[in-house]
């Protein structure tokens, strides 16, 4: 899960999560029994395992659909005053993606072939080459839009 | 393979001695001369997919091709990011194995993403725009790496976005060239971009701090994208401006933008809802 994503959770829900994530946590299980179970249809066991059977799955459905209806909602009406205009920007700050989101372009990146040849010789260093070929769409695979 | 294998830290650490490089295009008809020369001598076929690997030791020479996934695709290890690193890693590691790296120095990781180059179209604004995208898919991988993309500015943004002696609504179409970044990676249906945006932003004086002026660009934004369904989306925005020299000189601006992409899943798992937040920044700082 995006650790920039989480930050914007309602506290309800990140405390919920980071209460489940504690190791040996009963915290996980008693929370897990809170949530609402559904209607048991049938005496016959599932064949296989569905989101709502599994407490930890309940619990990130529960989160993800708190997630969702924040997403949906538009960004509150910021004030056209210094203070408004802060606002915006501490939001800025706390949506920025981690390092650890980002750990790709910590890797030593050349934007071309040859350049990455030319350096490669004169540093004695082997050369990584990805090559992608998608026949629809724009594709990039360094920005991400691939 | 962006999201799950490559930023696998095991595989960041195996390609620390490494330059990496990629090439990007829809077929092998648009391969310059020396890709096309190392794509064929890797010899690799057609059923690993639309991603092919090489590594070149370092007088550029080819010493092994390989395909980033076990199968055709990232389902034959269940899409488990842990199994899908360990497999990139060791096959990496193969190729080393033929290398000698005992004298290569690699320098400490340092984070350096997409950056807007030198730009004379614009004086009184800064060069361009970065656009950190976050997206969040309820079981997709190939999501979790963020997308980053950067626009250099031109003289619409800037006569566009002058300092607003007077509240005023400016079209979201206007600025299409920053929010048409604004889309989900891996889409692959039709041309894959976004071909309409449309809403209202309005654009109003925020007050003074220190020696600079301040503007605030918010509203919905409504985008049509050219995929088999021709998805309709939308999404709110929320932007800071910074100017100084009395509004002459626009210094910075941050903002955010939220909403949600609905997606039909072609597994037949009915329509996903993937959110995206995304941080537009000034360039350079």
């Amino acid at each position: 899960m995006h650790e920039s994503l989480v930050i914007r959770m309602p506290w309800a829900s990140r405390l919920l999560l980071i209460a489940c994530l504690l190791p040996s946590s009963s915290a996980c299980q008693a929370q897990a029994d809170l949530l609402p179970q559904p209607a048991r249809r049938s005496v016959q066991p599932p064949r296989r395992p569905t989101k709502s059977t599994d407490p930890f799955q309940s619990l990130l459905d529960f989160v993800r659909q708190e997630q969702e209806i924040e997403f949906a909602k538009p960004l509150p009406e910021f004030p056209a005053t210094v203070k408004g205009a802060q606002l915006i920007e501490q939001q800025v700050r706390a949506a920025y993606p981690s390092k650890k989101e980002l750990a790709v372009y910590s890797l030593d990146w050349e934007p071309t072939l040859a350049a990455a040849r030319k350096r490669a010789q004169v540093e004695q260093r082997p050369i990584f080459f990805i090559v992608v070929t998608n026949y629809s769409g724009p594709t990039n695979f360094f920005s991400g839009h691939c | 393979m962006r999201g799950s294998s490559l930023s696998h830290p095991a595989v960041l650490e195996t390609l620390r001695p490494f330059i990496v490089v990629s090439w990007n295009g829809t077929s092998t008809r648009e391969m310059p001369e020396d890709i096309w020369e190392i794509y064929r001598a890797g010899n690799l076929g057609d059923r690993g997919g639309a991603i092919r690997l090489f590594v070149l030791n370092p007088q550029g020479e080819l010493v092994r091709a390989f395909f980033p996934f076990a199968g055709p695709s990232p389902a034959t290890l269940g899409f488990d990011r842990q199994r899908m690193g360990l497999f990139l890693k060791q096959e990496i590691e193969k190729a080393t194995a033929q290398l000698d790296l005992s004298g290569v120095k690699t320098a400490e990781p340092k984070l350096r993403l997409p950056e807007v180059g030198p730009n004379s179209k614009v004086t009184q604004m800064p060069a361009g725009v970065r656009i950190l995208l976050s997206l969040e898919h309820p079981f997709a991988s190939s999501f979790r790496v963020p997308v980053v993309e950067t626009v250099a500015n031109s003289a619409a943004e800037e006569e566009l976005l002058h300092y607003p002696q007077q509240p005023k609504t400016i079209a979201a179409n206007s600025l299409k060239r920053w929010l048409e970044q604004i889309y989900p990676p891996a889409m692959m249906e039709r041309s894959g971009r976004i071909v309409e945006i449309s809403g209202d932003l309005n654009f109003r004086p925020a007050g003074s701090e220190k020696n600079e002026q301040l503007a605030i660009l918010q509203g919905t934004v409504h985008f049509t994208f050219d995929d088999a369904r021709q998805t309709r989306y939308q999404g709110s925005l929320a932007m800071t401006f910074r100017y100084t020299d009395e509004g002459q000189q626009m210094e910075s601006f941050r903002g955010l933008y939220r909403g949600i992409f609905p997606k039909w899943d072609k597994q037949g798992k009915g329509l996903v809802k993937i959110l995206m937040q995304g941080v537009l920044e000034s360039r350079p700082d």
